[in-house]
């Protein structure tokens, strides 16, 4: 008996511990993560997040708008997801697939920091999607995205 | 709790317990406690305790106390086993309650990385091409040297053969993405990633803490 009471007593507290440690990793996770700078080679006037008769551009030229309808939005590959000058928008990039960015844009509470393949990187209703590859000079020109990759990102492969 | 401590208060309690309605089995706890109580009183009394307080907890206090072996019968008298079934109880409510709460807090992460798998594998090497290829510095700072959508002999003519080749991905559409990877001779945790697209080098990445 004296050895059940410790073992629930050291479950206890391993619990305890286990509460605390997770609410920290919660609140680690969302800490600081610096900003991307997107210099994107096709300069368009109107771009997410700039402002067209007092309202807010949500999706630019080179964005394919889908209807996500509050579902999730999935990390393509194992990456990073940061902020960007945009409010509305995120940068997700992978060093498993070099020279390639991608910006999405009306993602809801996105899990900024370390993701990996097939992590909830956060929601969206419409999701703005952007592919945009790596040019010589610094910039990014936008692609089309592959639909496989679309597929990833909305979780939707295998379905 | 210690053996010692917790036999003296609990025979007290049992004499008292007993006082009125049964004086012979105060006499046979109170001086024979470690003697086998007689078989008659030991069953009754569980029996009837079980089902009024918790219903649910008797098939567990049932797997774990009832009916024992004569000789732990003999160990323990029954006054200090409702104690400690009490006491287990409490434990056993306070422990899954934590347990709910961690869940909780824990929970959503799991389930998370669970749904992973399915979704999307991990990349890793789809076939080794030669074991042993590091890059050397001399070799980083020429690849390094070399501009985004070069000919992709321009990169191969400073590096040898990857150490891997990645499995092909379509990140544009239309377009069939090969990758190389080659771990760095003074940090061979870390990758250097390098993606071609056809006859074109596209850019190249660090992967950290790689096998």
């Amino acid at each position: 008996m004296r050895s059940r009471l410790s073992l629930s007593l050291s479950c206890l507290k391993a619990l305890c511990w286990l509460g605390v440690l997770g609410l920290g990793a919660c609140s680690l996770t969302q800490a600081q993560v610096p900003s991307r700078q997107i210099p994107v080679q096709q300069s368009w006037t109107l771009q997410p997040g700039s402002q067209v008769g007092g309202f807010k551009v949500m999706g630019g030229l080179g964005d394919i708008s889908i209807d996500v309808q509050g579902g999730q939005v999935r990390a393509p590959f194992d990456g990073q997801l940061q902020p960007t000058d945009s409010e509305t928008c995120v940068a997700f990039t992978s060093p498993e697939v070099p020279a390639y960015l991608f910006r999405l844009c009306g993602v809801t509470k996105p899990r900024l920091g370390d993701v990996i393949a097939g992590q909830v990187m956060g929601r969206s209703q419409v999701l703005q999607f952007a592919a945009m590859r790596r040019q010589p000079d610094g910039q990014w020109a936008i692609v089309e995205p592959a639909t496989d990759m679309l597929e990833k990102t909305l979780g939707a492969v295998g379905k | 709790m210690t053996h010692s401590t917790s036999q003296s208060p609990s025979r007290s309690q049992h004499s008292l317990h007993y006082r009125g309605s049964q004086p012979t089995h105060i006499q046979f706890g109170d001086f024979a406690p470690r003697r086998a109580p007689s078989r008659g009183a030991q069953v009754p009394y569980p029996r009837q305790y079980r089902p009024v307080h918790s219903p649910p907890m008797a098939n567990v206090s049932q797997a774990t106390y009832g009916p024992p072996p004569v000789s732990s019968v003999r160990r323990q008298p029954r006054v200090r086993r409702r104690v400690a079934r009490r006491s287990s109880r409490s434990y056993l409510l306070a422990g899954g309650s934590m347990l709910a709460l961690a869940a909780l807090v824990v929970g959503p992460k799991p389930m998370m990385n669970r749904s992973v798998d399915s979704a999307t594998d991990r990349v890793v090497c789809q076939e080794t091409v030669q074991a042993k290829s590091v890059l050397s510095r001399a070799e980083l700072s020429e690849l390094l040297a070399i501009s985004e959508r070069a000919p992709k002999a321009d990169v191969q003519a400073v590096i040898e053969e990857p150490y891997c080749t990645l499995p092909p991905v379509e990140v544009r559409e239309g377009v069939t993405a090969q990758r190389v990877a080659y771990p760095l001779e003074f940090n061979p945790e870390t990758w250097f990633v390098v993606l071609y697209e056809g006859d074109e080098y596209a850019g190249f990445d660090f992967s950290f803490s790689r096998n």
